[in-house]
């Protein structure tokens, strides 16, 4: 449906605009193995200091743990509690239902900033602290409308025969949950723990409110140091952030590929 | 409703065991959490809107139209709804003209290039908005690439840092992902047959994509604009870090006056128009398209 000319510009263009894409990425890990002191792109020469500078910076090393216990905590909790909630809505039929599904997607739509803002009003009304189990909750509800949604499709994705004939052979609910249901809605579980923890580990506008002295995640970290400080410091802690996501990138490829993830092939 | 069936199924049946009402079991976690730490804390920032702040005595619980008297009656305060209005209108502009291509062109590619572009264009998307805005400090700040070019072209270095147009370009770069998904996928639904059968009947190639293609992708870049302009109303990062200290939008307006000047009341109020603003936009999309914000991404 495209002649040929147009087909070659169309291609050109997808060219610059897949670099436009990339760029930033690219620039702050190219940024990251600079041998000056000051930030400078291209860099003259390259180095691993600013990764020694990393290890040497005990509050950067501190909140990538937080960062990585909060992910961790959150993308479980999340993906368990959105397996559960996934099977009383895809298996059940109850007054109520459309509503419950509707509030499992509100967090979506209500921009980080300010869900933060709110639980942070919250929290200081009732004397409640600001520390990692806060910001663990907090990022279970911003990762559960994407748990529900990935067990969903796994869920709706398997033949509900498979499952009454276990029972009907007198298997009893959890028996069938445990040897049928469970290994066939694997994949989605899989991806909503991977899905889960990136989002968490990314996560910077809610978190900004619930940050502490006590608990402070690396992208917060990152943000309140880019405001003050413009150096290289920051391009090898992002550089990190970057190398876990191309991880994840991996993953999800080999097992799903990124464009099914998001409903493209 | 379910547990008085249940009441009566036992009722009628004594020999059967009780039943447990198995969905509430399995909502319930779920549904408590969602209750205690998202409701509630949304109705305390609902509440506090209403709320006097001195700066002495910190929160006075009282009920005063007053924050919400200041936010609609200060023009500052309506300067910065409108350049937020105004950011998210141009970013949607600049990532439809740059997004719709690449869309198009992935109705057309080979399975390889496809693929590619899937990885590139999307990947992004899972990492941080603070590194991707980051990148464009180096991109376009002192020392920068931009800066390297012009000089080495020879040309008088003029750093953009800090202005709207940094703004834009970084959450487009954001936000292109929303807009190729939404486009791409209803360019994909689109049965190749139609327009084949208007070139068939001698319509050249731009009239084919005039008349044809285009307005049969628009449900899709209907709801990748919208995507896009609820996304970059409400976007944070991108504009505190690349607009400058002097180009406040509501949302780092929000920030300053709950964070630095511990006005909460007042934050809240700003809070609350914001959401009415996304509310608007997203009610406008369900209106022209069935479904919720991110529905083109999962479907």
């Amino acid at each position: 449906m495209i002649p040929p000319a147009a087909h070659r510009v169309l291609a050109v263009f997808a060219l610059v605009v897949c670099a436009f894409s990339v760029a930033p990425v690219l620039v702050i890990v190219a940024e990251s193995f600079t041998a000056t002191d000051y930030v400078v792109f291209p860099p003259p020469s390259l180095s691993f200091k600013w990764y020694g500078e990393f290890l040497k910076r005990a509050e950067f090393v501190d909140s990538f743990l937080v960062s990585a216990i909060v992910a961790f905590g959150a993308s479980l909790v999340a993906t368990a509690l959105g397996a559960a909630a996934s099977l009383a809505l895809v298996r059940h039929d109850f007054f109520g239902r459309r509503a419950l599904q509707q509030l499992f997607l509100a967090p979506l739509s209500l921009p980080g900033l300010i869900f933060g803002l709110a639980l942070l009003q919250f929290l200081a009304r009732y004397g409640m602290p600001r520390n990692i189990a806060t910001i663990t909750l907090a990022h279970v509800i911003i990762t559960m409308p994407f748990a529900i949604r990935f067990i969903t499709v796994a869920l709706l994705g398997i033949d509900r025969n498979v499952e009454l004939c276990a029972q009907s052979l007198g298997a009893s609910r959890w028996r069938t949950f445990r040897y049928i249901t469970f290994p066939l809605i694997r994949p989605g579980l899989a991806a909503s723990l991977v899905f889960a923890f990136i989002i968490s580990f990314d996560e910077v506008a809610a978190s900004l409110f619930l940050s502490s002295p006590n608990a402070t995640t690396l992208p917060v970290r990152i943000f309140t140091y880019i405001d003050q400080n413009y150096d290289p410091l920051v391009t090898a802690v992002s550089s990190l952030l970057v190398f876990a996501a191309l991880f994840a990138i991996a993953i999800l490829e080999r097992t799903f590929g990124v464009g099914r993830l998001f409903g493209l092939r | 409703m379910r547990l008085a069936a249940t009441a009566t199924e036992q009722a009628s049946l004594p020999s059967r065991r009780p039943r447990l009402p198995v969905p509430l079991l399995l909502l319930a976690p779920a549904l408590a959490i969602f209750l205690v730490f998202f409701v509630l804390p949304l109705g305390v920032l609902v509440v506090n809107s209403f709320h006097d702040y001195s700066r002495l005595t910190g929160i006075i619980p009282t009920f005063t139209l007053k924050n919400y008297v200041r936010i609609l009656s200060d023009g500052f305060y309506l300067e910065i709804i409108f350049r937020t209005l105004r950011l998210a209108f141009l970013t949607s502009c600049v990532t439809l003209i740059i997004g719709y291509p690449i869309a198009l062109y992935l109705t057309v590619a080979s399975a390889r290039q496809r693929a590619w572009i899937i990885l590139l264009i999307l990947s992004p998307l899972l990492v941080s908005v603070i590194v991707r805005t980051f990148g464009w400090l180096i991109i376009l700040g002192p020392n920068g690439l931009v800066h390297s070019l012009f000089l080495a072209l020879g040309l008088q270095a003029s750093v953009p840092l800090h202005s709207e147009g940094a703004v834009i370009a970084g959450l487009a770069n954001v936000l292109l992902p929303f807009l190729v998904l939404a486009v791409a996928t209803s360019l994909q639904a689109i049965d190749p047959a139609v327009p084949l059968a208007a070139a068939s009947l001698g319509a050249g190639p731009w009239r084919v994509f005039r008349l044809v293609v285009f307005p049969l992708s628009l449900p899709g870049v209907i709801a990748g604009l919208l995507i896009v302009f609820s996304l970059a109303s409400s976007s944070f990062v991108t504009p505190a870090l690349l607009g400058g200290a002097d180009y406040k939008v509501m949302s780092t307006m929000i920030y300053q006056q709950a964070l630095i000047l511990q006005n909460w009341p007042f934050a809240a109020a700003f809070a609350v128009v914001l959401v009415l603003v996304v509310f608007l936009v997203l009610l406008v999309q369900t209106r022209l398209i069935e479904g919720g914000r991110y529905r083109v991404v999962f479907h």
